[in-house]
């Protein structure tokens, strides 16, 4: 066969003047992480809904029944208040953790691997156009499982609610949950990006992604009498960082600005990382 | 012009790569000639931004390369030399991803994709993973990329390679017609020589780094025109002699074998006087220069020999 069939026509269309390529990244990576990991994200998405369920169950309970019902008593502690919500965003790390795994560890790894980023960075597209739309990948797998739920449970309780005083009172829970979501995003979804980066596979960059999350947290809760161990624990310092963005109590002894400042150094860490090994072209010297 | 560079200069570490390198590349099919190494895929690079430029200025399409380049990049066309294929992806998403990339609308880039890959041949492949492409296949995927948004200037880097010898006379054959139908600049870069001849018309050699020589590719050629392989019987110093009185330049290629340059405006009747007079039998005298590739292995020994 013929390499063409017919001649070369000039296309009269019009181009975006400031394509938003980000954007452009980011969707085609959502499809493309479905298309390759799409049993195992169904039943993850299905493990990380159960908390979801029993948590639409207390509210409904709690707001109908009342709280001063034999059977809302029965349940230690059930009140619809800050540490609710705070409790089931912070309840899903194990799964972010997992979702991230499974959308970001091959995000960079793999295109490195058959050279793909000069087909990026020979279209109008910059760095930081390329790590924003594999930001948006992994934002948009983790929040399904965090924010999209946090808030659900929110509006539920709002509209089960028989006036606004739910909602005069703790108005401002979305935001805390949109903003320790965007932190959670931000940390865990760089790390995973530059592992992905760096790594020679999926495989490996998965592993030792796993490795930092869970050996300082491991060693910090070996070493419960040094409580300033949990600093070096990245889940750890979310957890604190979190319980700050709510308002409710420090799940730890150390100060969260140690805790906050940890976080900084990873961003800063991965940001190095990523500027390192996000180049164009590799450079045979 | 499609491209002016001016003492343009990129370096990796202490390697220069390309060394103050100045030369235009007019509207049309320009081969950028160099053996491997000599700076080709560098100088295409910088162009695009891809790699560091060290010191000087370019231009592609009036527009500077140091401060326009998202405006460039949307309008040039950039096939490279390494596989870069975007994986998970089927050739029609890969494709269509690049026009949208490119600025197009998803249902523009959509429709353009399945028309550049019928194409470049691929529309059965379409909707295979990208990662599952042959060799052959892998280039006109590359290809079919550049071209998805209508590019004004294309930048091919080694675009056979890799192709069996069918696939590089379809490949060659495709890019000719994209040079003569419509108005699109071509950049060629290559080390296979008759790929060039078949579909520039202008070459820019470079060697060591740097312009060694640019032009017309029949204005090059020409301008070996008069050098001739000759093999003699008889007094080969007293034919030499006369020769050389006459102002050409001898070299020995082996026994009874000389390579001859003739002066400028004389023909080979030079040559058959010289062999009356100094009472030679001429067995053979057949034009050193035949092809592109005669000429440019001529000009890097040339250039060798200057840096010697």
């Amino acid at each position: 066969m013929p390499i063409y069939k017919e001649t070369y026509h000039n296309w009269y269309g019009r181009l975006k003047e400031n394509p938003l390529t980000w954007w452009v990244i980011g969707k085609t990576g959502i499809k493309l992480v479905m298309r390759k990991s799409k049993a195992l994200m169904i039943l993850i998405f299905i493990a990380s809904s159960i908390p979801f369920f029993i948590k639409a169950v207390q509210i409904y309970l709690v707001t109908k029944v009342g709280e001063s019902s034999q059977l809302v008593q029965g349940i230690k502690g059930l009140k619809i208040n800050t540490e609710f919500f705070s409790g089931f965003i912070q309840g899903q790390m194990f799964f972010v953790i997992i979702v991230i795994i499974l959308a970001g560890a091959g995000l960079i790894a793999q295109e490195r691997k058959y050279k793909a980023l000069s087909v990026y960075f020979s279209k109008p597209v910059t760095f930081w156009d390329y790590i924003g739309g594999k930001f948006l990948i992994i934002g948009f797998y983790a929040s399904l499982i965090t924010l999209l739920p946090g808030l659900i449970l929110f509006m539920v309780k709002v509209l089960l609610s028989s006036d606004l005083t739910f909602l005069k009172t703790y108005y401002w829970i979305p935001l805390s949950m949109l903003a320790y979501v965007i932190l959670l995003i931000t940390i865990l979804g760089g790390l995973m990006l530059a592992l992905s980066s760096a790594a020679k596979g999926t495989g490996s960059a998965a592993v030792i992604f796993i490795v930092i999350l869970m050996f300082p947290d491991i060693l910090s809760k070996i070493l419960t009498r040094i409580p300033e161990v949990g600093i070096f624990s990245i889940q750890s310092s979310l957890k604190q960082t979190g319980a700050f963005f709510f308002g409710v109590e420090l799940p730890f002894d150390f100060g969260v600005y140690w805790g906050a400042l940890m976080l900084v150094v990873i961003i800063f860490i991965s940001y190095l990382i990523l500027l390192r090994k996000i180049q164009p072209t590799e450079v045979i010297k | 012009m499609s491209v002016t560079i001016n003492n343009f200069t990129i370096t990796y570490g202490d390697v220069t790569a390309v060394d103050n390198m100045t030369v235009v590349f007019p509207p049309g099919a320009t081969g950028l000639l160099g053996v491997n190494g000599a700076g080709k895929s560098s100088l295409i690079k910088g162009l695009l931004g891809l790699v560091k430029i060290s010191s000087g200025s370019a231009s592609i399409l009036k527009y500077d390369v140091s401060t326009q380049q998202k405006l460039i990049r949307q309008l040039i066309g950039y096939m490279p030399e390494d596989d870069c294929l975007i994986p998970g992806l089927t050739g029609l998403d890969m494709v269509q991803f690049a026009g949208e990339l490119c600025g197009m609308s998803k249902e523009d880039a959509r429709e353009r994709a399945h028309e550049v890959l019928f194409l470049v041949g691929l529309e059965e492949a379409r909707y295979r993973r990208v990662e599952a492409y042959s060799s052959g296949m892998r280039q006109r995927i590359k290809l079919a990329q550049a071209l998805v948004h209508d590019p004004k200037l294309l930048f091919l880097d080694e675009p056979t390679s890799g192709m069996d010898p069918k696939g590089r006379q379809e490949m060659l054959d495709l890019i000719k017609t994209i040079t003569s139908s419509v108005d699109i600049s071509i950049i060629l870069a290559s080390h296979i020589l008759s790929d060039v001849e078949r579909t520039c018309d202008r070459i820019v050699i470079i060697h060591r780094g740097a312009l060694a020589r640019q032009g017309d590719i029949h204005g090059i050629k020409g301008k070996y025109s008069g050098s001739f392989t000759v093999r003699i019987d008889g007094d080969k110093e007293k034919f030499r002699k006369i020769l050389e009185e006459e102002k050409c330049e001898i070299t020995p290629s082996g026994k009874n074998l000389l390579d001859i340059t003739l002066p400028e405006k004389q023909d080979t009747d030079l040559i058959l006087k010289a062999a009356h007079q100094s009472d030679v039998k001429l067995r053979k005298m057949v034009p050193s220069i035949q092809s592109l590739e005669d000429v440019f292995v001529k000009l890097i020994k040339e250039d060798d020999d200057a840096h010697l």
